[in-house]
Parts: structure tokens; C-alpha cells; sequence
């Protein structure tokens, strides 16, 4: 089969293309770095189906972040029939030279003027003809969100792979360019655009939201909107709130789920079957209400929240906006972006953590993902539980960022090293359509189902052989002292078990029990602080382990277990509740 | 005619023509390179604080005081 590679800078269209040819959407985003693995697809192209490869963004051949050495590596270890730079034509002088690069290698290449739109808007002109001359190679013009130019794309891919004519690739590009090669490539781009690129009559103008997100009071006061509206109000009241009390309370909990395990009563006479399905840890009973009931709502209502914010270009404007702070804990600005994500989802925060520069801040990165940020459906129901007593709240937000902060001055001392200075493009803002939104939502909830189906049907499976052979007695009865000087009742022991499965599960035990009346609003407060610090969920730790290795996962696990217990301990004496 | 001088020392507003990157280290070139800072291109600086961004073309880029010392400059009137 025939391979197609899709190269080009961060954040130019690669996964829109890919979408166009394959039909498989990959998460696209307003910012550089949303793509951090290839995805593979099959295109019809002129009749035959052909492979198509969406990488991660690339400047070059030798690479310098792991993003860009996976591309580097997929165009090293498979045999490309053809290679689509894409491009966005506006900033063409400073990306042709990976066009040259590409060419000096001989790879057969097509090199895509993407987001012509734009270009046109600022009045950018492109001789496509003469620089196709130029180059020798098929020239395309494209608007890629509006499908513009796909066509001839298409057509200029179908002829290239027609002629057959493979990359006659000979030597490797070295792992590292000297600067004066770099530059020496960058004055041939130059030299090629002559007559061919010219630039718009007005100079690139900011405008007033523009400026607002880069000043430091602006993005204050921008950021503290967001949280407040975005997160409080829309994923807290709204998605814990009032969908999960109609879902989970209403829908299930007094329709559908009584009328099954009405039904079901009948039918399943043997006892330990019955407990299996509709028990304490059943899978309908408890798999299926919190996967549906409680988690799916919040999650949703966040992803579409974050889906706004990546698309409108907000989140690299937070990372300028962070850097300073974030040179405190030795991270720079470009770890908002993993540790927003990680608001959502920790597992796919941690792979995420490969745009950073260096193995220390990814380290330090992944540290703080599986210590203080709570995922999407964790912090929803914590907003939720904890909203009736705004003082609570006040206590768990005070309580969390000052951990965030404590271990993460704590780690910078004790990890040797520097941060990499901080250096990142600013997208332009653009506004999100809905339709875009709406797509990403929906392929992050399909994604994200993927990953939790097997994960309740086994989660209930295993609670219920340790509920049939005695064990889970003896694991409560053994978790006790420890809950005890946290001053939680034993009930909470399986909420604990649950988390260690899934974050969001651990948290959805909690919501029961506090409408079950076990706890008490200050109780309810502790142990949504020691869930939030307590240990990542199974998936995350299985990403930890891929992205870090087994050493530093067992060690940062180790650290986030003493300090979720601690710090649990000295909430609770500050508070002056007592131990159980 | 001025004195060239350093990114770090421009004032908001003002243009530079890029002399030279003064580090030998590789991968901070290479990154600068790869968004177009590159000697011979005109940047204006936008701002100075939380951190220096500049515009080169149609690009905003954001960096550190760390880098913006290594870039030498020639203010343009």
C-alpha cells in the first residue's frame, strides 16, 4: 500500500487535512502541539486506497522536542510515496525552509498554502505558479476548514503517487544542525520568495481582545472569567448540577434503573449473580449510573468548555500569561497547556507532557498532574458537592493550590537542573464555530467511553469477587487506622478503592455516600481533598509508566501517597475535627 | 545612525533589524530560527512584561528574558 505523509509546522492544518482525506478525526486545536502522535488512516485516492499519516508538528529534520522526533522518526523508519508540507501561507518565509530541507533529501513533495483565507484578509500575495516553477514541486492553494482547494490537493497527491517515484533518499538527516546550516537554508527561502511573496499593505494590527488577553491584569481578570463562568458555573452547576440530578437522579435513578432491577429480580435467582449485576457494586447498579449518570454529564460539559478555549487560541495566551509563575516551580509557560488538560483528563495530560522541553520539567509535570489537579469529572462533582457551603469550597481551592504550589517548590529543589527558557508562538485569536466544537466534544466523549467501559465492567467485577470472597472486609478493616486519623468514617475505605481504579469513580462514590447521609459536610470537605491529592487512577499510572518508566512512576507515587495522607492530616487538625 | 543593542533593551513599540544570535547554544537557535527569528528580519516588540513578544511578519512570538538578551538588534527609526 502506498504511504502518504502529512508534514509541516505546528498548528497549520495537518489534522484538518487528515480528516478531509480519511475521514478519522484526530482532535484539532488553535494552538501548537495538539497532535503529539501519529495517526494513521486510509484515504481513497484516484481509485486505491492509500495509508495517510497526520504527525506531529516538525521545523525541521533534526529535532529538538520529542513531538518532533516522532516525525522525524516515522519519515525515517517507513518509505513515503509522498510527503504533504502543509503550510500556512501567510508565514510561508519562515516554512519554506522545511520545504527545502525535504527536497534536499529527495522526498517527493507537495507543498500546501493552507489558510489562504487569512493570507488574502491581510492582503498576502502568492505567485503559486512561479514558486511551483521554482521548486519543481506541485504547488496547492487551500482554506482547509472550508474545504477550499481539497480537490486539486487530491489530484496533485493521485499524480505523484502515479509516477511511483520513491523518495531516493540516501543519506540521514543528522540528529543535530549546525546553526549556520539553519541558516544558510532560511536565506535560500528567502532568496526563492523573491517576487513570488509579497506581504500585505498593513502591517499586522492587534486588536483591543487581543491585547486584553496579553496583559498581565487583562489575563488576570480573563482568567478568573473562564474559571468562574467556564468551570464554577457551566461544568460545576450545570454538568454536576442540574444534568446529573436529571440524568442520574431522575432518568436512572428513579425510571429506568428500578424498573430493571425490578424486571431483573426475577430473573436472577442465584444470589451471587444477582449482586453481580444489580448489587452494592453491581454493574448496572453502580458500573453503568456512574459511567452514565454521574461521570458522562460532566465530563461532556467540560470537554465542550475546553473545546472552546483551545479553538479561540486562549490557552497559548495563558501560557504567556503563567510563565513567570510558573518559573517559580521550575515549569515554564508552555506547561499550561498539559496541566489545563489535565483538568479534564490526567491520562492524556501526561502524554501531552512530551511538548515540554526537557525530561526534568516533564518529570516535574507529570508530578503535579498526578498530585494536585483533579480531572473534569472529580472536579465537577467536588464544585457541586462542595457548593452549598461556599465556605468549603473556599477551604478545598485554598487547600489544593497551596499544595500545588508546596510540592512543587519542593520538587524544584530537590531535582537538579533548569528550566528551558520559555519561548512559544501566540496563534491569532480566532473564533470557534460550533460546528467544530461540536465535533471535538464528541470525539473526546467517544474516546473517552473507549476508555471507561472496560474500566467499570471490571472495576464492579473485581469489587464484587472481593465483596463474595471476604477480602474486601478484611481491606476496610485494614484502611481504617489511616481513615481514622484523616477523622472519615470506614464507608469511605471503597470510595477509596474505586478512586484508585478511577479518579471519577472515587469521586462518584463520594457523591453517593453524601446522599446517602454518611458524612457530614466537613467529612465531605476532607476526603475530597485527600481524593483530589490521593493517587492517579490505574490508566494514568499505566501512561505514567509508558511516558516516564517504572522508577519515576513508583517514585512520584510514593511521594503523592505521603503527601495526599499528610496533607489530609493537617487539614483536619487545622479544622480541629476529630480522628475516628 | 544608533548603536546596535539587545531585544531585551528595546522599548515597547520599536522596531529592530536583527543583527545576530549570540549564544552557541544549538537548540535555543534552532527554536528561534524556526519561528523566524532570523539576522536580517525586522521585528517590532509588542510587549516587555510578563514576558518580551514580538512581531515578526504575521507571527507573535512570546519568549523569555533569557533569550531576548541573546538577540542583538539595530532600532530602526
Amino acid at each position: 500500500m502506498k504511504n502518504v505523509a502529512l508534514i509541516g509546522n505546528p498548528n497549520v492544518g495537518k489534522s484538518v487535512l487528515f480528516y478531509h482525506l480519511t475521514g478519522n478525526y484526530v482532535v484539532v486545536s488553535n494552538y501548537p502541539g495538539t497532535t503529539v502522535e501519529v495517526s494513521q488512516g486510509a484515504a481513497q485516492l484516484g481509485g486505491r486506497t492509500v495509508t495517510v499519516y497526520d504527525t506531529p508538528g516538525m521545523y525541521r529534520l533534526s529535532p529538538i522536542t520529542e513531538e518532533e522526533a516522532v516525525a522525524r522518526r516515522l519519515l525515517l523508519e517507513r518509505q513515503m510515496d509522498c510527503i504533504v508540507h502543509v503550510t500556512d501561507a501567510k508565514n510561508l518565509p519562515r516554512m519554506l525552509p522545511l520545504t527545502l530541507e525535504l527536497l534536499q533529501y529527495s522526498y517527493p513533495v507537495i507543498l500546501v498554502l493552507n489558510m489562504m483565507d487569512e493570507a488574502e484578509k491581510l492582503g498576502v500575495q502568492i505567485a503559486q505558479t512561479e514558486l511551483a516553477r521554482r521548486l519543481g514541486i506541485p504547488v496547492i492553494k487551500t482554506s482547509l476548514t472550508q474545504g477550499q482547494g481539497l480537490q486539486a490537493l487530491k489530484r496533485a497527491v493521485i499524480e505523484i503517487l502515479k509516477q511511483g517515484q520513491l523518495s531516493k533518499r540516501t543519506t540521514t538527516p543528522p540528529r543535530e544542525e549546525s546553526p549556520k546550516l539553519l541558516l544558510q537554508r532560511h536565506q535560500a527561502a528567502a532568496q526563492l520568495l523573491q517576487g513570488v511573496y509579497l506581504q500585505g499593505p498593513a502591517a499586522a494590527k492587534s486588536s483591543w481582545l487581543e491585547m486584553l488577553t496579553l496583559h498581565p491584569w487583562g489575563g488576570l481578570l480573563l482568567m478568573i472569567v473562564v474559571l468562574y463562568a467556564g468551570l464554577y458555573l457551566f461544568v460545576g452547576r450545570f454538568g454536576a448540577g442540574t444534568l446529573v440530578n436529571l440524568i442520574e437522579g431522575t432518568l436512572l435513578g428513579q425510571i429506568v434503573l428500578p424498573a430493571l432491577t425490578h424486571w431483573l429480580d426475577n430473573y436472577l435467582q442465584w444470589a451471587p449473580l444477582r449482586d453481580l449485576v444489580i448489587g452494592e457494586f453491581g454493574l448496572l447498579t453502580m458500573g453503568f449510573r456512574y459511567a452514565f449518570g454521574i461521570i458522562l454529564p460532566i465530563v461532556s460539559t467540560f470537554f465542550f468548555v475546553f473545546a472552546i478555549l483551545e479553538d479561540s487560541g486562549y490557552l497559548p495566551r495563558l501560557a504567556y500569561w503563567a510563565d513567570r509563575w510558573l518559573g517559580k516551580i521550575g515549569l515554564n509557560g508552555r506547561a499550561v497547556i498539559p496541566l489545563t488538560l489535565g483538568l479534564g483528563c490526567g491520562t492524556m495530560a501526561v502524554l501531552v507532557t512530551r511538548t515540554l522541553e526537557s525530561a526534568r520539567e516533564r518529570v516535574l509535570a507529570t508530578f503535579l498532574l498526578a498530585l494536585a489537579i483533579p480531572c473534569s469529572a472529580q472536579l465537577g462533582l467536588i464544585l457541586a458537592l462542595l457548593s452549598a457551603q461556599p465556605y468549603y469550597l473556599l477551604v478545598w481551592v485554598v487547600v489544593i493550590c497551596a499544595m500545588f504550589i508546596f510540592s512543587g517548590l519542593l520538587v524544584h529543589k530537590i531535582l537538579p537542573g533548569q528550566r528551558a527558557p520559555f519561548f512559544m508562538e501566540l496563534p491569532p485569536l480566532r473564533l470557534p464555530t460550533l460546528n467544530a466544537i461540536l465535533q471535538k466534544t464528541l470525539a473526546r466523549m467517544r474516546w473517552y467511553f473507549m476508555e471507561v467501559i472496560p474500566v467499570f465492567i471490571a472495576v464492579s467485577v473485581f469489587l464484587w469477587l472481593l465483596q463474595q470472597t471476604g477480602v474486601l472486609t478484611t481491606l476496610v478493616a485494614l484502611m481504617q487506622p489511616y481513615l481514622g486519623m484523616l477523622g472519615l468514617p470506614s464507608a469511605l475505605s471503597t470510595v477509596f478503592l474505586y478512586g484508585f481504579f478511577r479518579r471519577d469513580y472515587g469521586t462518584a462514590g463520594l457523591y453517593d455516600l453524601y446522599h446517602a447521609g454518611l458524612l457530614n459536610g466537613a467529612q465531605l470537605l476532607l476526603a475530597s481533598i485527600v481524593l483530589t491529592l490521593f493517587l492517579p487512577c490505574l490508566a494514568q499510572l499505566a501512561m505514567m509508566i509508558r511516558e516516564r518508566g517504572v522508577f519515576v512512576s513508583a517514585l512520584i507515587s510514593f511521594l503523592v501517597a505521603v503527601l495526599a495522607f499528610i496533607g489530609g492530616v493537617v487539614v483536619r487538625i487545622v479544622l480541629g475535627l476529630p480522628t475516628l | 545612525m544608533r548603536n546596535d543593542t539587545f531585544l531585551s533593551e528595546l522599548k515597547v513599540g520599536e522596531v529592530g533589524k536583527i543583527v545576530e544570535l549570540t549564544t552557541t547554544d544549538r537548540k535555543n537557535i534552532g527554536k528561534m530560527m524556526s519561528l523566524g527569528i532570523i539576522p536580517g528580519v525586522s521585528v517590532c516588540l509588542l510587549r516587555r512584561y510578563p514576558a518580551f513578544i514580538v512581531q515578526i511578519g504575521y507571527t507573535k512570538v512570546a519568549l523569555d528574558h533569557k533569550l531576548a538578551v541573546f538577540i542583538r538588534v539595530l532600532p530602526q527609526p
